[in-house]
């Protein structure tokens, strides 16, 4: 223990800090681990993570690997069905476990891509609106009101139909147009915590602007911007299927979900487990991610009133 | 299970389509088809559609009819004809054909249908198919004198089945169209053919009924079945729904696979034959949006090997679908086969590109208009050889501009030739200099213009031959396969698909 008493009191908040961050944690490990949600949406998306990640490695065939003397074969619930193709394949032959999982990357890739875009828009947009305020302000609340009155998936249909679809464009065109409600999120947050203590005594110390923004506004409504980015990659996952389902999302033959459920549409009545395998897949997969982003929702919610 | 969701989907389309007539069967003796399309008019002049061809192929006649099942031109409207000069075509008329108007049909009919065609400002849609006709002159009340621009070999076939006779001044009172056009496609259909129209909801229905007066009992003759109707059905499912439940009794079906299913289930019969239209690769060999790989021969070769064709017909197309190696229909006039032919042998493709520099692939824009599936599976053979095609799927509409100014390079197209029998319509369509022409050889262009217009078969033969081998020899186009007519069809009915992709409902009957 040091002599110092003024550094005795130091160590003694030091120590009493540290000593409460544990069960703070702890007491959000346990109220996650009753979550139910939380846990049923972070299992799954954990599992999609994993195979997202090892994809080339978890699927039994190449995707693309096309045989058009086994067309259609049935998935293994049905009669015909056999271990060699677990989920059957599609109609060019292709496996169709293979193209799920890869499927899955894909969509993932494209939902995390584009949030990644819109964030960056979005939370810029919004910090800088809602801490400056003014004609700042109203200039990005023009901008944002711009952007709501832009039907998505219309101006998404007619930018790929113009330039030609490609998985970069889809990226780009639902990262230029989902970063709406990263904004309004951030400026509110933002808005309410630009007057707080901590801030005038950052600029009382004089903290530049920037670093305010990145170091003492930024970290303090992080939380909020989680439970937005979950809730967009579920949504463009939904838009990158819909747009391959419309023909002007993922080209062929990359195996797009959405691209799946599109060519599976004709054999809808015959063979419904052709578009049902990979509704399924994705229903789960965007279900798995809000019930994650509600969950962290309820437990940052709750950590912040505590 | 299986059968559980069968019957789920079924009834979910069938709730869906309730409200919908359902006066069809042979119990109504009311034979319903339906198609995705909706037909803007019946008239045959102001639309272009399949569905209107056929329609007025029941509704109408022309002077002679083509028999698809001897290939031999037979009396209708015109009793006999003669060849009277190179240009020059008389018929003499029958005296008893009555238009379902209730007017007698006279030289004069005649004579104002194709003077009316003849006429550049009449602004039919397909104006090229009627380019050939100079006009008409009545030489009496039952004979008139049928005059073509050029010496036309194909005459006598584009008048068989492009041109039904309408009654005179049949579009003197067309209603005000757009700006100072009038809408000659509003007028009622007035014709002598098997059916007449008695109602037309326009984008949804029309109805027909058998006409008891029809003069003609040779191959055309009064229909079996007393009521008719085309009904558009936008989607296939639907489609496929109102088949099984008796709402419609004949369809297309938009693919193998579905017919596949659809026969299998056994409460449709499902028929397909091979009709005249031809799918085929496109290139771009003139450069006219930069530089491509496609304007090295050896590019052209390696793709034609690449592509796996009898796979791809065999399981995509239809068993009854054939793999062609010229540019032409088998059964066109003027079809060789005896061309140079690449058989699939990815292992050379991939030699021909190193030659040609590109060893390792290259990446090209590929379009496409027609079935997804096919292409896919053209796509994924190229992948194969190393060659990245990125699918760019689009209308018709859309891509034509594209192609005429050369702006997309490799595609896959299909073409029906305008449901004539002849090489005319298809070779010299994409290899006369015209604006399909991607390749503008003088050497293919010279010997197709002699084709094109010798009234001697041997020559027409002849010059057909050396073009049709110089294309494959330089692969210019990379032809496919013979594409496949599915018709799914209630289990009471009796139809004969023909090859020339024209349903004779007059000739339908009930089991």
């Amino acid at each position: 223990m040091s002599a110092d008493p003024r550094r005795a009191g130091v160590e003694v908040s030091l120590t009493s800090t540290l000593a409460v961050e544990p069960t703070q944690f702890a007491n959000l490990r346990r109220r996650a681990l009753r979550h139910i949600g939380f846990m049923i949406g972070g299992g799954v998306l954990v599992l999609v993570v994993f195979v997202a990640l090892f994809a080339p490695l978890i699927a039994p065939e190449d995707p693309y690997a096309q045989n058009l003397t086994r067309r259609l074969l049935p998935p293994i619930w049905h009669a015909d069905g056999s271990w060699s193709n677990m989920l059957g394949t599609d109609s060019l032959g292709r496996d169709y476990l293979s193209r799920v999982i890869h499927g899955v990357r894909f969509s993932l890739l494209i939902g995390l891509s584009a949030v990644m875009i819109s964030a960056v828009i979005g939370i810029f947009l919004g910090i800088m609106g809602g801490y400056f305020g003014g004609r700042i302000d109203s200039a990005v609340v023009f901008i944002l009101t711009c952007r709501l009155a832009l039907p998505v998936v219309v101006v998404a249909l007619a930018v790929v139909a113009l330039v030609g679809p490609s998985l970069q464009l889809v990226i780009l065109v639902l990262g230029l147009l989902i970063w709406d409600r990263f904004a309004v999120v951030m400026r509110s947050s933002t808005q309410q915590v630009r007057g707080l203590d901590y801030i005038n005594a950052a600029r009382a110390l004089g903290c530049s602007t920037p670093r305010i923004l990145w170091s003492e506004i930024l970290p303090i409504v992080a939380p909020n911007l989680i439970v937005v980015a979950t809730l967009e990659i579920a949504n463009a996952i939904l838009l990158e299927a819909a747009l391959s389902f419309l023909g002007l999302g993922v080209p062929p033959p990359l195996p797009s979900l959405g691209l799946m459920i599109s060519e599976a549409k004709g054999l809808m009545i015959f063979e419904p487990w052709v578009i049902g395998v990979p509704g399924v897949v994705l229903f789960v997969m965007v279900l798995a991610i809000n019930l994650f982003g509600d969950g962290v929702r309820d437990l940052t919610a709750r950590d912040r009133s505590s | 299970m299986r059968e559980l969701l069968f019957k789920s989907t079924l009834a979910g389309l069938t709730l869906a389509m309730l409200g919908a007539p359902a006066l069809a069967g042979k119990a109504n003796d009311t034979l319903v088809w339906s198609t995705s399309q909706s037909l803007a008019s019946p008239d045959p002049y102001y639309n272009q559609l399949r569905e209107r061809i056929i329609i007025h192929r029941n509704v109408c006649d022309g002077l002679i009819y083509n028999n698809p099942e001897t290939r031999e031109m037979e009396p209708l409207i015109a009793t006999s004809w003669e060849q009277v000069d190179e240009t020059s075509i008389d018929f003499v008329l029958r005296q008893d054909v009555t238009f379902h108007g209730g007017q007698k049909l006279t030289a004069d009919d005649v004579v104002y249908t194709y003077n009316w065609l003849a006429n550049p400002d009449s602004g039919i849609v397909n104006a090229s198919a009627v380019a050939w006709i100079a006009g008409a002159e009545k030489i009496d009340d039952y004979t008139v004198r049928i005059k073509t621009r050029d010496t036309n070999p194909t005459a006598l076939a584009r008048i068989a089945d492009d041109i039904p006779i309408l009654p005179n001044d049949h579009y003197a009172d067309a209603p005000a169209g757009e700006g100072d056009r009038r809408n000659y496609g509003a007028v009622p259909l007035n014709c002598t053919g098997p059916y007449k129209v008695t109602g037309y909801v326009p984008g949804e229905s029309i109805t027909m009924v058998a006409n008891e007066d029809y003069f003609s009992e040779g191959s055309k003759f009064k229909p079996h079945i007393q009521n008719l109707e085309f009904r558009t059905i936008a989607d296939q499912e639907t489609q496929i729904a109102e088949l099984l439940t008796g709402g419609v009794g004949i369809i297309w079906i938009e693919s193998k696979d579905r017919a596949d299913f659809l026969a299998r289930m056994g409460r449709a019969e499902v028929k397909s034959i091979s009709i005249l239209r031809m799918d085929f690769l496109q290139f771009e060999t003139l450069g006219r949006s930069g530089s491509n790989p496609f304007q090295d021969i050896r590019v052209r070769q390696a793709v034609a090997h690449a592509i796996n064709r009898e796979a791809i017909a065999k399981n995509l197309v239809g068993d009854s679908s054939e793999v062609i190696h010229s540019h032409c229909s088998p059964t066109q006039f003027g079809c060789t086969q005896d061309v140079r032919k690449y058989d699939y042998d990815p292992e050379r493709a991939k030699e021909l590109l190193a030659e040609a520099g590109f060893a390792d692939g290259f990446d090209i824009d590929f379009y496409t208009y027609r079935s997804r599936e096919t292409t896919e599976a053209m796509v994924g053979d190229l992948r194969a050889v190393g060659i990245q095609a990125n699918l760019r799927s689009m209308q018709f509409q859309a891509l034509l501009p594209m192609q005429r100014s050369g702006e997309a390079q490799f595609s896959h197209l299909s073409w029906a030739s305008l449901g004539l029998n002849d090489a005319v319509a298809n070779t010299s369509h994409y290899f006369r200099g015209r604006p399909d022409d991607q390749h503008q050889d003088a050497e293919v262009i010279a010997w197709l213009e002699v084709a094109d217009t010798s009234l001697d078969p041997a020559v027409r033969e002849e010059h057909y031959k050396k073009a049709l081998q110089k294309i494959a020899e330089e692969a210019y186009t990379v032809p496919l396969w013979t594409a496949v007519r599915y018709f799914g069809l209630s289990p009471d009915l009796e139809f004969q698909p023909h090859f020339d992709d024209i349903a004779r409902f007059w000739a339908a009957e009930w089991k």
